[in-house]
Parts: structure tokens; sequence; C-alpha cells
């Protein structure tokens, strides 16, 4: 009489079973596929809104700016003086592909800023001796 | 008799601002001024080479706008950096310590900015001589600097690393070795450096987050930044850059 449930609750148990084991097969096909030397590249950067990217860029031009004085204390005449050491590339901005700003004022301080903040719906979007000042 | 005794106090006491007056104006000079304090860092810090930069203000030539100093090669904490920078705004210096014992001391400053840069070759060599501190052989890692991530390269005999570790692997991952890829970011806080794994590949397998995190957490803090004595700074912020990891403070 109980031969029927019982048969039932194997052929679930069976097949819970089945399909726990194909997930994890699956799960390691998928470690496995994402592994081996093509895939030895770093992971992608996140997208970034416009005013991110800009932000983003002002800070890595100005740390490359205190790279370039950690060596040569004084600033670089231009940003150009920058590529290769200390950034692989000059970066634009986003919205009109115009390159950023660059001030050195005086022998201890300097500014990149953007063309335009009115662009970003700021007044002010720089950065100063390191500070990123965003109004 | 008493008067006397003021004229006495009042030569003695001209007598001494005078000399005073004499070490200013002796140090004051900017290239002495550079040469001295290079020398006085000398004494205290084991580097290739020192390398000094004084701004005065135009209004008032006495006052120093900003100092810095620039030390090549420079031991601080294993690690031997590129080249450490460090800036003071306003700086005011004990002049007669300076003169007379050759110490560098600053009595005030309204900013330091400190700058450290490590190359690929100071960061392989720190590698080579944590490899030579523990003993271990063959082992062949090789990084690359990708902003904002340090590639790292690698092919490690399984005897090689800790045992524990080698057992938790070895759960997972079959082989007499390890070889694969580490894409890793770099963190500083209070001078404590860690690494953070954003990917990694160990004998073709891609490594889940959560195994990854448990490594982490015991390998992390992996080195602690000392100050040099004479500057006295905390590291919080690393940058991976082209051909630079810059350190700030």
């Amino acid at each position: 009489m109980n031969s029927k449930p019982k048969k039932r609750f194997y052929k679930y148990l069976l097949s819970a079973i089945g399909i726990i084991l194909i997930c994890v097969l699956g799960f390691i096909a998928y470690l496995y596929s994402q592994g081996g030397q093509k895939n030895y590249t770093p992971p992608k950067a996140e997208e970034k809104t416009n005013e991110g990217q800009v932000v983003s860029d002002l800070m890595d031009i100005s740390h490359a700016i205190e790279s370039y004085y950690a060596i040569n204390l004084s600033y670089p005449p231009s940003l150009k003086n920058l590529v290769p050491d200390f950034i692989g590339k000059l970066p634009t901005e986003p919205l009109t592909n115009s390159d950023y700003i660059y001030k050195a004022l005086a022998d201890t301080a300097f500014e990149v800023s953007v063309q335009n903040p009115q662009n970003y719906n700021l007044k002010e979007l720089r950065v100063r001796n390191g500070k990123l000042i965003k109004n | 008799m008493v008067n006397l005794l003021k004229i006495r106090s009042y030569f003695l006491l001209i007598l001494f601002f005078g000399e005073m007056s004499l070490y200013a104006f002796q140090v004051t000079n900017k290239e002495d001024l550079e040469k001295t304090i290079g020398k006085a860092i000398a004494r205290e810090i084991n580097c290739k080479e020192i390398k000094v930069k004084i701004n005065f203000d135009s209004n008032i030539p006495s006052k120093i706008n900003n100092l810095a100093v620039r030390m090549d090669g420079v031991n601080i904490g294993g690690i031997i950096a590129d080249y450490i920078t460090i800036q003071y705004n306003n700086p005011s210096l004990d002049y007669k310590n300076l003169k007379n014992q050759g110490k560098l001391k600053f009595l005030s400053y309204s900013d330091q900015k400190v700058n450290v840069l490590l190359s690929i070759n100071s960061l392989q060599n720190y590698l080579s001589l944590k490899e030579k501190e523990f003993g271990k052989k063959n082992v062949n890692i090789r990084l690359k600097f990708s902003p904002p991530f340090i590639e790292c390269f690698y092919d490690v005999p399984q005897k090689e690393i800790a045992s524990e570790t080698a057992q938790i692997i070895s759960k997972f991952i079959p082989g007499d070795k390890l070889e694969g890829y580490a894409a890793f970011t770099l963190h500083a806080k209070k001078s404590e450096l860690s690494a953070h794994s954003s990917k990694v590949i160990l004998n073709h397998f891609l490594i889940p987050g959560s195994i990854l995190s448990t490594f982490e957490n015991k390998f992390n803090p992996f080195e602690k930044i000392s100050a040099i004595n004479i500057f006295n700074f905390e590291i919080n912020n690393v940058v991976v850059q082209s051909k630079y990891v810059l350190l700030t403070n």
C-alpha cells in the first residue's frame, strides 16, 4: 500500500539530486571556461556617468602630476610631459572631447579643470593641489 | 656696581641676539640651506641620493614658503621606494639645531604632502627578498601595472606555499603546482598595505569571490610602511599608474 508514495519520494529525490548535480557541474564548467591564458586580462571597468568620468579623469591627471613632481621637484610644463611614465594616455572630456585645462601656479601649486563646468550643471569642477573642488 | 651688572647683562643680551641673527644670516642663503638640510638628512637616512628644494617668500626673504625633499632608494619596511618626496608648506625650522648639531627639526608647518613612488622593479625585488626570507625556491611571479589594477602572473610549486593554504587549495584544485593569473588593487590605511583581488585564475579555473575573501582576510594587511625618523607620516592612499605605484598620505 505504501509503495507508491515511497516510489514517488525516491523519484523526486533523484530528480532533485540530478538538478543539483547539473548545477554544480555547470558552475564548474563556467569556472573552467573563464580560466585559461586567454582570460588573463584585468576586469573591465564599470561604466561611469559623464560627471563621474570627468572626476575620475581629473583625479588621474592630478595623481600623475604629483608623481611627476615627486621625481622632478617641479610641476610639468604641460600635461603632455606626463605621457607615458605617469599616465598611459591623456584623457579628454567625455562630453566635448576637449582637453582638460592645466595650470602650474607658481612652483608650489597646480590646478586641472574642465573647459566649461556648466556642461555638467556645475559652477566649478577642478582639482587644485590634489583636492577636488566641485560645486 | 648695580650699573656695571646692568651693562654686562645688556652686553650679553646683545651678544646672544647678534649670534642668533648671524646663524639666521648664514643659513638663509638658499643653496647653503639646501645643502645643510641635505647633509642633515643624509646623517639620519640611508639612501642613494637626496635633493632639497626651497622656495622663499618673495615679500619676506627669510620666510620659507615651501620646502621639498626628495630621497631616492629608501627602505620603507622591506620595500625599497624609488623616490620619496615630502613637501612642507610654510615650515619653520630649528636653525640652531641645524647649525650646531646638524639635525633637521621642524618646529611647525601648515601642510605636509608625502609622495612615495614604487616601480615594478622595486616590487619585484620586494617579492624576491620575501622568497629568500622564507626559503622559497622556483617561485616565478611577474607583475604588470594596468591601472587601476596590478596584474600578477604566477607559477609556484605547491610545496612552496604554506601547508594550511595548500590544504585548502588541494581540496578544490589538484596538481603539484599553482599556475595562473591575478588582478588586484592595493589599499592603504594607517600605513598598512592590503591587496584585494578582483580576479584570480588558478590552474585554469576562475576562483569564486567567496573563496578569495577567506584568503584575503588571512594575508592582509601584508606590509606596514615605516615612517622615516625625521619625517613622520602615514600612508592612506594608493594609486596604480602606468610605471609607478603612488603612495600618498
